[in-house]
C-alpha cells in the first residue's frame, strides 16, 4: 500500500530528526558554561564525595560519544534523569503537568478553529463590507497581541475588574478545570485565531474566484452545497497546510499563559528550568516537545493527503 | 500567484490619495524610533532611579501613570523601554533579510546542492517552535537579550529563504528572465537587477513581519525573565514585574503591554503599506 | 413569445459606474444559434455572464432581457438558481480550471442533475446516467467517471464540462470561447460535440468567440461587438460575403488564409480601446480609415442599412465601394514562395533528443530530430502543444540542453552551452535571440522599456554613447515613438509589448530569431500588425526567422519552408507550398482539416 510506505517513510525521517535533536539536546550539557560537573551540581555543595557520585551517575569519566549513547538509552525509556532542582525523576514531573497543558492546548485550538472558520468564512464573502474591514482591522491587532499580554488583560477585565473568572490555577475536576482554563484558553486563542482567521479568509476568496465555483452555480447548484462543498472543501486544503504552524504557536502561548494565569504544567515547568539551568529537566522538556510536535506534523500531512487527490497522486505515486 | 499569500490587509488597492490610516501609522512608528534613541533625554524621570518612600503609587500629577513597587516611573520606564524594543528587532529583521534573501535567491536560481542544503536548514528550524528553542537554550546559557536576538535572526532566517526560494523559483523560469539570459546578461546582474527587485516587495513584506514577531518574541522572552537583564526598562520586563500588582496598579501592567501591541500592529499595518506601494510599481507608469 | 429578447443591455462597474458594455440588442429563437464575435475588451463575455446573472462582484447589469417569459433583470439569487442550468446552461473557456479538482467525473455529474431526479435514482440508475452522459459527449470509456479531473487531458476535461452543463437539459446553452484553451485538432472535436448536441436537443445556442470562421461555420447569425458595443449584426453567410462595418472588414482580413499566401496581411492600427474612452463617438473611430469629423459626434445608431442587416457604421453608404475594393485586392493576390534547401546553413540540428523527468515518470520531449536554418531563411517549425516544438527551439537558444544529439550554430558545436567559452557563448548570444509567446512577462515589470533596450545595448557595445538616441532609433525601427522609453511594461498593450521585445532582441544584431508563437496571445487585429512587422525587419536586416506555431495560417504568410513535428518527431518537411498545398502525412492533413474554415461542412459529419 502507498500510503503505508509513505507512513512509513515519514517515520523514519522522523526518527533521523529526532536523533539529531536528541544529540543537538544532549551537546546542551557541554555547550553550557562552567563544566558538565558545576552544571550538574548547581545546589549541592562541592566536594569530592559529591562530584564522584555525579561523575559516576552521569559516566562523565566515559568519552563525549559513550556519555551520549547511554543517554539515548535512557531516553529510549524516556529516562532522563532527575531534576536538579526537584531531585525528582524528569519523566514523572514532565507525565504529571501534561493533562493540564493538554487541556489547555485543546481548549484553545477548539476556540481556535470556531472563531478562525466561522469569522475567516464570513469576512471573506463579505469582502470589502464594513464587517469585513472591522474584522480584518481586529485580525492585525490580533495577530500583534503576543499571549501574555492578551492574558494580562482578559485577567485584568474579567478577573480584577468584574471578578467573573479565577485569577490563577487550573482547578480539580472537569468542570472546574474547564472554568479555570476559560480566560486562560481565550487568552491563548487569541493570536492563534487570528493567524486562522487570515488564512481561511486569504484561502476562501482564493477559491471563490476559481472558475469552478462559477461553473457550479451555472449548472444551478444550491448555493449551501456550493459553499460547503465547492468553496468549503477547497479552502479546507491550505489551511490544512498550515495547521501545524498553529499548534506550534499554541505550544509557545502556553508557555506564557500558564506563567501568567500560575498554571502548574508543562509550560511553567521549562521556564523554572529554564531561570535556573536546571538542565536534565530542559532535556526532556525540549524532548517531549519535539515529539509532539513532529507527531502532529505527520498528523497534518495524512490530513493533507487526505483531502487533495492531486497532492496524493503525486505523493504516493 | 504572488510570493504572499496573506491577503488580510488593511490597506487594500493602492490609491493615490494619501491614506489616513498609513499616514497615522508612520507617524506613530516614527515617534517610537525617536524614543528609541532619545528616549532618556525627554523622560520625566530617570527610569532607573529608585524611590522606596513613594512605594508603589497609582496615577498623579507628577508620575502620570503611577510608579512600580520600587516607586520607579511608569512612563519614564515605558518612554525608556522603546530602545530595547526597536533595536533587536530591528537587527534580526534586517539581520534574517540580508541571510535569508542570499541564500533564498541561490538556492531557487541554483537548484540542486545548494538548494537542498539551505532547504533542509529550512525544514528542521520549520519543524521546531522558534521561541521555546530560545527558552531551551538561554535555560542552558542563562537567559540575555543579545544571545536572543542572535539565536532569532538564525530561526527567523529560513523563513526569509523559503519565501525567497519561492518567489525566485516562480521568477526564474518567467521569460523575462530568459530573455536577460538570452542577451548574455551575467548571472549576479539577473540576481540582483531582474529577479530581485520582482521579488523584493515579499522580502520586506516579510522583514516587516519579522520585526513585529521578534518585538513580541523579545518582550515575552523578557517577561519569562530570560531577556533583558533585571532593572533594565523593557516592556515584556514591566508587564512580568507588574502582573502581581495587577489589583493595585493596573496602568503599571496594562501601559507596557498596550506599547507591545501597538507597535506591532504598526509595524505591520506600515509594512503592508510598503508592500503594496513596491508590488503596484510595475502597474502604473 | 418564446426565445431570448435583449434590448438595450448595458453592464457597468458598480461604484464608478464605468462602463463596460452598452447599448446590446439581440434576439435568438428557439433552437437558432448566434454568434457574439470580438476580440479582447469587446465585452462579448460580460455579455454572457449578465445574461446567466454571473457577473463578477461589483459589476451589474441594466436594460431588458427576456427568456421565454422570464424577466431576467428582475431575478434575484434563488430564482436564477431556477434558471440556471435547467434553462440557460453554460460552458467556460477554461477547462483545466472549470471543474471541482476534489470531485470525481460522476460526483460532478451527479452534482448537476435536477435534485429531484437525483435522489429518485437509485446509485446504480445515477451510474448508469452518469455513463449514458458520458457517452453523449462522446466518452464511451466508462471508467472515466471514476477519474479526477487532474487525471484527463483538456479536452477530455471540456466534455465532461458539457455533459455536466446539459445535465438538467437547459433550453439554451451559453459557449464562451468553448475551444480556445485546447489543442488545435482538440478544438474541432470540441465545437462539432456543441454543434452536433445543439441540433440534437433542439437548444438554442450563443457561442462566444474570436473568431470570425468559427462563427460563421457554427451559427445561423453572428452579433460583431468592439468595445463594448455592437457594431454589426447579420446572417453568417450574408456577414461573410460582405461585412457592412469597417472593423468586421478589418477582423475578417486580419486572419491570414492557410491555403495561399498574400503579398501583406491586412492590419488595424493601434489597439482596442477601453469601452467607457470611445463612449462619445463610434468606437471604431480611432482606428477607421474612413473615419471622419462626422464619425466623432455621438456615438452612431445601430441602423438597417439592408433587411435584416445593421451596421453602426454612418458612413457605410458612401464607403461600401471603398472597402468592396480592399477586400478583392487583399484577397485576390497570392504571391509564390521559392524555398530551396540552404547553401550554407547556419543552425544544424542532429538527432536531437530531449528527456524530461517529472516525479519518477520520464517524458520524452524530443525523439530524434534533426533539421537544419539556412542564413536568413524563414523556416516554420508547426504542431501542438506537446509536439516537442518550443524545447527544440529553447534548446536552439541555449536556454535548454540535449539529452542527446548535437547542435551546431554558425561553425560552433552548441550542444551544450555551459560547456561553451565565454567568448563562443557571447558569440552565440549574439548570433539566436529568442522571441516569447507572452511579451509582457518577457519584459521585466520593474524596469522601464527604455532601461531594458539600454542593458541589450550595452552588451554587445559596452561603451556604447547616446544611449538615449540609440534606444530612440530601436523603438523606431519597431514602429514605436521615443516616448515609450520612459514607460513600465505596464503601460504598453500586448502588440506593444511584443515590439519592444523584438526591439530588445534586435539590438545584439542577431542572425536567427526563434519565435515561439509570438502572435499567439495577440487580438486577431493586432496580430496582423506583428507579423508584418516581422516581414519587414526581415527584409531591412536579413534575419532569419525559426517560427514556432500552432498555426498554419500564419506559417503560410510568413516562412518558405516547414517542419511538422508530431510527439517529438518531424513527420513532414519541405517548402511551405508543398507540404501545406499537398501534405503527405496524416497528421499534417489532420492539422490542415483543423483550421477554421468559414465554409459550410468544415465541422465535418459531425
Amino acid at each position: 500500500m502507498a500510503i503505508v510506505r509513505f507512513i512509513v517513510r515519514r517515520l523514519l525521517a522522523m526518527l533521523v530528526l529526532l536523533f539529531v535533536i536528541s544529540f543537538l539536546v544532549f551537546s546542551l550539557l557541554y555547550l553550557a558554561p562552567g563544566s558538565a560537573i558545576d552544571v550538574l551540581l548547581k545546589n549541592v555543595p562541592r566536594n569530592p564525595e559529591t562530584v564522584a557520585a555525579l561523575t559516576a551517575k552521569y559516566h562523565l569519566d566515559e568519552p563525549f560519544i559513550t556519555q551520549y549513547w547511554i543517554w539515548l538509552q535512557g531516553a529510549l525509556r524516556l529516562d532522563f534523569g532527575e531534576s536538579i532542582q526537584t531531585t525528582l525523576p524528569v519523566t514523572g514531573e514532565i507525565l504529571a503537568r501534561l493533562p493540564v497543558t493538554v487541556f489547555l492546548a485543546i481548549y484553545a485550538f477548539a476556540i481556535e478553529m470556531a472563531i478562525g472558520l466561522g469569522v475567516g468564512v464570513l469576512a471573506a464573502l463579505r469582502q470589502r463590507s464594513v464587517a469585513d474591514r472591522g474584522l480584518v482591522a481586529l485580525t492585525v491587532v490580533g495577530l500583534s497581541t503576543p499571549a501574555f499580554v492578551s492574558g494580562v488583560f482578559l485577567l485584568y477585565v474579567f478577573s480584577v475588574a468584574l471578578g467573573w473568572f479565577p485569577a490563577f490555577g487550573a482547578g480539580e475536576g472537569f468542570l472546574d478545570r474547564l472554568w479555570h482554563l476559560t480566560l486562560p484558553a481565550f487568552s491563548l486563542a487569541i493570536v492563534g485565531s487570528a493567524f486562522v482567521v487570515k488564512h481561511v479568509r486569504a484561502a476562501v476568496l482564493a477559491v471563490l474566484d476559481q472558475d469552478y465555483v462559477t461553473f457550479a452555480r451555472a449548472r444551478g447548484i444550491s448555493r449551501s452545497k456550493v459553499l460547503f462543498q465547492y468553496v468549503l472543501r477547497n479552502a479546507m486544503i491550505p489551511i490544512l497546510g498550515v495547521s501545524a504552524m498553529v499548534l506550534a504557536f499554541l505550544l509557545i502561548g502556553a508557555v506564557f499563559i500558564e506563567v501568567t494565569f500560575s498554571i502548574n504544567g508543562m509550560g511553567s515547568l521549562v521556564v523554572k528550568a529554564a531561570n535556573s539551568q536546571d538542565l536534565p529537566m530542559i532535556q526532556g522538556v525540549a524532548i517531549f516537545i519535539a515529539l509532539i510536535v513532529m507527531g502532529f506534523n505527520l498528523l497534518a500531512d495524512l490530513a493533507y493527503l487526505a483531502a487533495d487527490p492531486r497532492v496524493r497522486n503525486r505523493t504516493l505515486a | 500567484m504572488s510570493a504572499r499569500t496573506e491577503v488580510v490587509s488593511l490597506i487594500e488597492a493602492p490609491r493615490t490619495r494619501p491614506n489616513v490610516l498609513v499616514v497615522v501609522t508612520l507617524t506613530i512608528l516614527g515617534l517610537i524610533v525617536l524614543l528609541a534613541v532619545f528616549g532618556r533625554l525627554v523622560s520625566p524621570y530617570d527610569p532607573m532611579q529608585q524611590d522606596l518612600g513613594l512605594g508603589l503609587s497609582t496615577p498623579s500629577s507628577e508620575h502620570w501613570l503611577g510608579t512600580d513597587a520600587l516607586g520607579r516611573d511608569i512612563l519614564s520606564r515605558i518612554l525608556a523601554g522603546a530602545a530595547s524594543a526597536v533595536v533587536g528587532p530591528f537587527v534580526i529583521a534586517l539581520g534574517a533579510m540580508v541571510l535569508g534573501n542570499v541564500l533564498g535567491l541561490l538556492a531557487g536560481y541554483r537548484g540542486g546542492r545548494i538548494d537542498s542544503i539551505i532547504m533542509r536548514w529550512v525544514d528542521l528550524t520549520f519543524s521546531l517552535p522558534g521561541t521555546l528553542v530560545v527558552i531551551v537554550v538561554a535555560g542552558t546559557f542563562g537567559g540575555s537579550y543579545w544571545l536572543a536576538v542572535v539565536l532569532l535572526i538564525i530561526l527567523v532566517a529560513p523563513g526569509d529563504a523559503r519565501i525567497i526560494r519561492g518567489a525566485t523559483l516562480e521568477q526564474a523560469p518567467r521569460p523575462y528572465v530568459e530573455a536577460a539570459k538570452s542577451i548574455g546578461v551575467s548571472e549576479p546582474r539577473i540576481l540582483l537587477t531582474h529577479i530581485w527587485p520582482n521579488v523584493a516587495p515579499a522580502a520586506i513584506a516579510n522583514a516587516s513581519i519579522n520585526f513585529a514577531g521578534s518585538l513580541v518574541a523579545l518582550a515575552g522572552l523578557s517577561f519569562l525573565g530570560l531577556g533583558v537583564a533585571a532593572g533594565t526598562p523593557d516592556w515584556g520586563l514591566m508587564v512580568a514585574e507588574g502582573r502581581s500588582l495587577l489589583f493595585v496598579n493596573p496602568v503599571a501592567v496594562l501601559a507596557p503591554a498596550a506599547m507591545i501591541v501597538l507597535t506591532a500592529t504598526m509595524v505591520s499595518i506600515a509594512g503592508d503599506w510598503v508592500y503594496e506601494r513596491l508590488s503596484s510599481r510595475g502597474m502604473s507608469r | 413569445m418564446t426565445g431570448l429578447t435583449v434590448d438595450g443591455l448595458r453592464v457597468v462597474a458598480g461604484t464608478s459606474g464605468r462602463m463596460i458594455v452598452d447599448d446590446v440588442d439581440l434576439s435568438l429563437a428557439p433552437g437558432e444559434s448566434i454568434a457574439i464575435v470580438g476580440e479582447s475588451g469587446s465585452g462579448k463575455s460580460m455579455t454572457a455572464k449578465a445574461l446567466i446573472g454571473l457577473l463578477p462582484r461589483g459589476i451589474r447589469a441594466e436594460g431588458d432581457a427576456n427568456f421565454a417569459e422570464v424577466d431576467l433583470m428582475a431575478l434575484d439569487e434563488n430564482a436564477w438558481q431556477r434558471v440556471r442550468g435547467s434553462r440557460i446552461g453554460l460552458i467556460m473557456q477554461n477547462p483545466f480550471t472549470m471543474l471541482n479538482p476534489v470531485f470525481r467525473v460522476h460526483r460532478t455529474i451527479e452534482d448537476s442533475l435536477r435534485p429531484e431526479d437525483r435522489s429518485r435514482m437509485t446509485r446504480a440508475q445515477r451510474r448508469q446516467d452518469v455513463v449514458w452522459r458520458l457517452a453523449e459527449v462522446g466518452i464511451t470509456d466508462a471508467s472515466v467517471a471514476d477519474r479526477y479531473p487532474f487525471q484527463l487531458s483538456g479536452g477530455m476535461r471540456q466534455r465532461v464540462a458539457i455533459a455536466a452543463a446539459l445535465a438538467r437539459e437547459p433550453e439554451l446553452l451559453i459557449a464562451d470561447e468553448p475551444s480556445t484553451a485546447l489543442d488545435v485538432t482538440t478544438q474541432r472535436d470540441i465545437l462539432a460535440l456543441i454543434k452536433k448536441l445543439q441540433v440534437a436537443r433542439g437548444m438554442s445556442l450563443i457561442l462566444i468567440t474570436h473568431d470570425l470562421r468559427i462563427a460563421f461555420s457554427m451559427c445561423d447569425r453572428a452579433y460583431v461587438m468592439y468595445a463594448g458595443v455592437m457594431v454589426e449584426t447579420a446572417t453568417s453567410s450574408e456577414l461573410e460575403h460582405e461585412p457592412l462595418h469597417p472593423y468586421t472588414q478589418g477582423l475578417l482580413l486580419s486572419e491570414p488564409p492557410a491555403d495561399r499566401r498574400i503579398a501583406e496581411l491586412v492590419a488595424i492600427p493601434g489597439s482596442v480601446p477601453p469601452a467607457d474612452q470611445v463612449a462619445t463617438a463610434c468606437p471604431f473611430s480611432t482606428r477607421c480609415a474612413w473615419a471622419k469629423a462626422e464619425c466623432l459626434v455621438g456615438r452612431p445608431a445601430l441602423s438597417e442599412v439592408e433587411p435584416g442587416r445593421l451596421s453602426r457604421c454612418i458612413r457605410i453608404d458612401e464607403i461600401r465601394g471603398e472597402l468592396r475594393e480592399v477586400r478583392s485586392a487583399a484577397e485576390a493576390e497570392a504571391v509564390e514562395t521559392s524555398a530551396t534547401e540552404p547553401a550554407t546553413a547556419l543552425v544544424v540540428v542532429t538527432d536531437a533528443h530531449k528527456e524530461f523527468r517529472s516525479g519518477q515518470r520520464t517524458v520524452t520531449a524530443l525523439g530524434s530530430v534533426s533539421i537544419r536554418l539556412g542564413e536568413g531563411e524563414g523556416v516554420g517549425l508547426v504542431g501542438e502543444s506537446g509536439s516537442g516544438k518550443t524545447t527544440l527551439g529553447r534548446a536552439i537558444a541555449g536556454l535548454e540542453t540535449l539529452t542527446g544529439g548535437t547542435i551546431e550554430i554558425d561553425g560552433i558545436d552548441a550542444s551544450d552551452w555551459s560547456k561553451l567559452s565565454a567568448r563562443d557563448r557571447k558569440k552565440l548570444r549574439g548570433t539566436v535571440q529568442m522571441i516569447f509567446q507572452d511579451a509582457y512577462s518577457s519584459l521585466n515589470p520593474t524596469r522601464s522599456i527604455g532601461s531594458a533596450l539600454a542593458e541589450a545595448i550595452s552588451i554587445r557595445d559596452p561603451s556604447a554613447r547616446n544611449m538615449s538616441q540609440r534606444v530612440g532609433e530601436l523603438l523606431h525601427s519597431v514602429g514605436l515613438e521615443p516616448e515609450y522609453a520612459q514607460r513600465k511594461p505596464a503601460a504598453l498593450s500586448g502588440g506593444q509589448h511584443q515590439r519592444v521585445a523584438i526591439a530588445r532582441a534586435l539590438a545584439v544584431h542577431p542572425k536567427l530569431l526563434i519565435c515561439d508563437e509570438p502572435v499567439a496571445a495577440l487580438d486577431v487585429s493586432v496580430q496582423a500588425q506583428v507579423l508584418n512587422l516581422f516581414s519587414r525587419i526581415r527584409e531591412e536586416h536579413g534575419i532569419g526567422y525559426l517560427f514556432i506555431t500552432h498555426d498554419l495560417s500564419i506559417v503560410r504568410q510568413v516562412v518558405e519552408r516547414v517542419y511538422v513535428m508530431h510527439n517529438g518527431s518531424v513527420v513532414e518537411a519541405g517548402p511551405v507550398d508543398d507540404v501545406l498545398g499537398t501534405p503527405s502525412h496524416p497528421y499534417t492533413q489532420k492539422l490542415i482539416a483543423s483550421v477554421p474554415s468559414a465554409e459550410a461542412g468544415w465541422l465535418g459529419e459531425g
